[in-house]
């Protein structure tokens, strides 16, 4: 466990946003689909957000460490990282 | 709030002979998802931020509170 003192770089935020965004839609998509399962265009949109959004998981994760638990996350690097802050309700 | 838009409506509720107040309209927002339960189409959405913001991905589902 190490504390970080210094701020997170702006990239960290824009990463989080644009993932909470992506999220959204796929949530929107998703209740869409489960009324409109025939929609194939609606189906290659959501794929395509599936695909960005994993795209982006992988770079935050890169760059700032893990963020799912139940070993969905890679364990990149020489130390264990999912206990170092900064931890959700820091940021 | 003129009573052209389909998503206002409005009513007079009973007023008794002795209410000191004059008769005044009310008003009331109907929501976009009693005008078409059935979503027809996916094809209108929002960018994913401003999705974000305005609580859903479709402007034909969005009903924002009006400008006060």
């Amino acid at each position: 466990m190490s504390e970080t003192a210094e701020p997170l770089p702006k990239a960290y935020y824009q990463y989080l946003q644009e993932l909470q965004a992506l999220d959204f839609v796929l949530v929107d998509l998703t209740l869409y689909l489960d009324t409109h399962p025939d929609d194939e265009q609606a189906l290659a949109q959501f794929k395509q957000f599936q695909k960005r959004k994993h795209n982006l998981m992988t770079q935050f994760e890169s760059a700032f460490g893990p963020l799912h638990q139940y070993g969905l996350s890679p364990a990149t690097g020489p130390s264990w990282a999912w206990s170092e802050t900064p931890w959700p309700w820091q940021v | 709030m003129d009573g052209t838009s389909p998503e206002w409506r409005s009513y007079v509720n009973y007023r008794s002979p002795f209410d000191p107040c004059s008769a005044r309209v009310k008003w009331y927002d109907v929501p976009p998802e009693v005008m078409h339960p059935v979503q027809k189409s996916a094809r209108k959405q929002f960018a994913p931020q401003e999705a974000l913001r305005k609580g859903t991905l479709w402007p034909e589902y969005d009903s924002p509170y009006p400008p006060t």
